[in-house]
């Protein structure tokens, strides 16, 4: 066996290992695959490509009839609740980073940035905690659950989308701009660059070119959890729309 | 229920709709269709969810592994239809936009 195919042949099986309950039996498909494969360039491509299916551990079954309901409602609730427990361990580390950065910063313009990613941070485990969503009331009958499970999928698809997103990432990259690409532009490090440049020792605009790499870095960041979000709010519309659809098949 | 429509959907429920009877192995389903096993096997999964599709693993044999199979269920087969559909009324009408006689 070839070292190429050795790798393939390990990183299918690390994949199987890794992978979720649901995803397990494909993980293993696409695993038994790899012996069909004659090309050890083509076998790692396809081991590597099986990676994907790791993503797929947080996949919904859909809705087959309403008698799934209280199922699927329960499963969200843990998922929320679950969400904001990891929210506030994060929050917590990164809190504490940045409280080391404020110690270490005298720069005012980066202090301010610091300042506004915690007030992000904090509104971020605000959101969290307020959306967590709510345990399904004992005894509620088959239309009571579909009500609250149907409410449970629009504040989940709120939270990644309209006003509360916005509000969300206005802050967090307002506070990074701030910190990163203003921080570039008149902070002391650029201070110095604008004295070197006057005495002549130095020549060339290289806090602008700091604060263009930093812009470009947070626009990539910002496009990037804008697409993330706004594709789990299209995920949880598609799931009102299949609820949707089978009420309207019941009934 | 939907499903994500997509050109590679598409692409896979028309492979599976060349035979629809006869079970089809991933590999060769990869290379009929040019999609990566990264894409094609979530696409294999979602129509599994969705009831679209009929998995099974092969008898084993020896010296040789056994293999996942795939096969359109009947309303894997009405829905593959109705989408592959799609696509041609939508070239039909485009051609006709443009002046271009199929």
């Amino acid at each position: 066996m070839t070292l190429l195919r050795k790798l393939a042949t390990q990183i299918s099986a690390a994949v199987v290992r890794c992978s979720s309950a649901a995803a397990k039996d494909w993980a293993a498909a696409t695993a038994q695959e790899l012996a069909f494969i004659e090309s050890d360039w083509d076998a790692l491509r396809w081991s590597l490509g099986s990676a994907r299916l790791l993503l797929h551990q947080r996949c919904e079954v859909p809705l087959a009839s309403v008698a799934g309901v209280p199922a699927a409602s329960d499963g969200l609730f843990r998922q929320t609740a679950g969400r904001a427990r990891g929210a506030c361990y994060l929050a917590s580390v990164m809190a504490l980073c940045l409280a080391h950065s404020l110690a270490h910063l005298h720069d005012p313009v980066r202090r301010t940035g610091c300042y506004i990613l915690i007030a992000a941070i904090l509104y971020t485990v605000y959101q969290v905690i307020a959306r967590r969503g709510r345990r399904m009331p004992p005894n509620a009958d088959l239309t009571a659950q579909t009500a609250h499970y149907r409410s449970q999928l629009l504040d989940e698809r709120g939270f990644y989308s309209g006003p509360w997103l916005w509000s969300r990432l206005i802050l967090v990259y307002g506070g990074l701009a701030v910190s990163t690409i203003a921080g570039s532009i008149v902070g002391p490090a650029a201070s110095l660059h604008r004295a070197a440049l006057i005495a002549g020792s130095i020549v060339g605009p290289a806090p602008l070119h700091r604060a263009a790499f930093w812009m470009v870095i947070d626009v990539i960041v910002l496009a990037a959890s804008g697409i993330a979000n706004y594709r789990k709010a299209a995920e949880f519309q598609r799931r009102i729309e299949d609820l949707d659809s089978i009420e309207r098949g019941a009934s | 229920m939907r499903l994500r429509r997509s050109p590679q959907t598409a692409l896979v429920l028309a492979e599976l709709l060349q035979t629809p009877r006869e079970w089809r192995y991933g590999y060769d389903l990869s290379r009929l269709t040019g999609l990566k096993s990264g894409t094609l096997y979530p696409i294999l999964m979602r129509l599994a969810e969705h009831r679209l599709l009929e998995t099974s693993w092969e008898t084993p044999e020896p010296g040789r592994p056994p293999r996942h199979l795939y096969k359109l269920t009947s309303d894997g087969a009405r829905y593959a239809r109705e989408q592959v559909a799609v696509p041609a009324r939508q070239h039909g009408s485009m051609a006709a936009f443009s002046g271009v006689r199929a």
